[in-house]
């Protein structure tokens, strides 16, 4: 069964090819699998993934830095924890 | 005598921005008072020329229907003003932290003049944005306390990137800026506010142009690794593309009425169509790169 988190791996995939399976707890910021030019995008995906728009402007870097952090602050409710195996 | 002063104190730079004060003053304007603001555009007409729109060349731009897409030239149009706030408000931050920093005394008279003529730009986007979208498009960038394009605490390479970033900016803006002012298929308010913001952007082009030649020149000249000025021509050809992605918003589709679109915006990215547009829409930044030396290859 697709979880929301899989079109957040299969962007970050792409974008960083020679990365392989990300832990939940990684830092995305601080090891650069996301910076700031490819943050705008990354946060268009994850409005396109949750249907609502994000005012980024108003939030703290903290909501977007781990792969667990993202499902907790943007995906609650979701069934199972594939990012958390 | 510091770097930066080396790099910028040439009587070349000097006469040009005398000349470019002078026109600015001689050209002054109240922008408060420059506007017709009719109280609704029409909605049956585009607001934003054809050509310019993401969809334009694709088979799903041919898909849609006439309404579809003058309600899509609503939404673009919007963010497209949306994205000149955001960019506006970016420059003004970092050009006002450096107008009176040692090092930039050639260039603070025209600063003023520039940061003046950017706050009036600011408004004109922003009052359109709220009197005919009822919103501007949020800005999606957060500081990720990166540093970004090898910069570090190099305070050149910084300079160097900010110069770059407001002239690329500024760029595409203009392209279409200079199409819409000269579209007259657009209501006037439209070509008005693409006019006026031409004819500004003209001097702040020519003065930019000149500043991130010169800063350049410093950086090579000066003994930093080649690895550094490599990231750091990385990092531009990135913030170009960035910069044209940033006209397909997903947002715009939605509120045009069009559904996922994300996975459309992924599909016109990667239209042979929408990238034959891409080299039209950078020639005259490409060309600059080129000329001096700063992405030899783009």
């Amino acid at each position: 069964m697709p979880h929301p988190l899989d079109p957040i791996r299969a962007w970050l995939a792409e974008k960083n090819p020679t990365v392989g399976e990300i832990p939940p707890d990684t830092d995305l910021i601080e090891n650069r699998l996301i910076d700031s030019l490819s943050f705008m995008e990354f946060v268009m995906l994850l409005e396109s993934v949750t249907g609502r728009d994000l005012p980024v402007e108003t939030m703290e870097l903290s909501q977007f830095r781990t792969l667990a952090a993202i499902e907790k602050n943007f995906l609650p409710g979701t069934p199972g924890t594939p990012c958390a195996s | 005598m510091s770097v930066l002063t080396r790099a910028l104190d040439t009587p070349e730079l000097r006469e040009l921005l005398d000349r470019l004060s002078e026109k600015a003053a001689a050209d002054y304007y109240n922008p408060y008072r420059t506007f017709d603001w009719p109280e609704s555009l029409p909605s049956d007409r585009l607001w934003m020329s054809p050509d310019l729109l993401s969809v334009q060349g694709t088979p799903y731009g041919e898909s849609l229907s006439g309404e579809q897409l003058c309600a899509l030239s609503r939404w673009e149009s919007i963010n497209f003003y949306s994205l000149n706030v955001h960019g506006i408000r970016e420059l003004l931050i970092e050009v006002t932290r450096r107008i009176h920093r040692p090092g930039f005394e050639p260039t603070s008279e025209f600063f003023h003049h520039f940061i003046g003529e950017e706050n009036e730009h600011m408004w004109f986007f922003a009052r359109f944005c709220l009197n005919y979208g009822g919103k501007i498009y949020p800005d999606r960038s957060l500081d990720l306390g990166q540093a970004t394009g090898g910069s570090g605490s190099d305070p050149a390479v910084a300079d160097f990137l900010v110069f770059a970033r407001i002239l690329i900016f500024e760029q595409i803006v203009d392209y279409y800026n200079m199409r819409m002012a000269a579209d007259e298929d657009l209501a006037p308010t439209i070509r008005a506010v693409n006019r006026v913001h031409h004819q500004d952007e003209s001097r702040h082009i020519a003065c930019g142009s000149r500043i991130v030649e010169l800063l350049w020149r410093s950086l090579e000249e000066s003994e930093r690794p080649a690895e550094q000025l490599d990231a750091l021509r990385a990092y531009l050809r990135r913030y170009i593309a960035t910069s044209v992605e940033n006209f397909y918003n997903p947002a715009c589709y939605r509120d045009a009425g069009i559904p996922d679109g994300f996975a459309l915006r992924s599909r016109l990215l990667a239209d042979p169509a929408r990238q034959e547009a891409h080299r039209r829409l950078l020639s005259r930044t490409n060309s600059f790169l080129r000329r001096t030396g700063i992405l030899a290859d783009c």
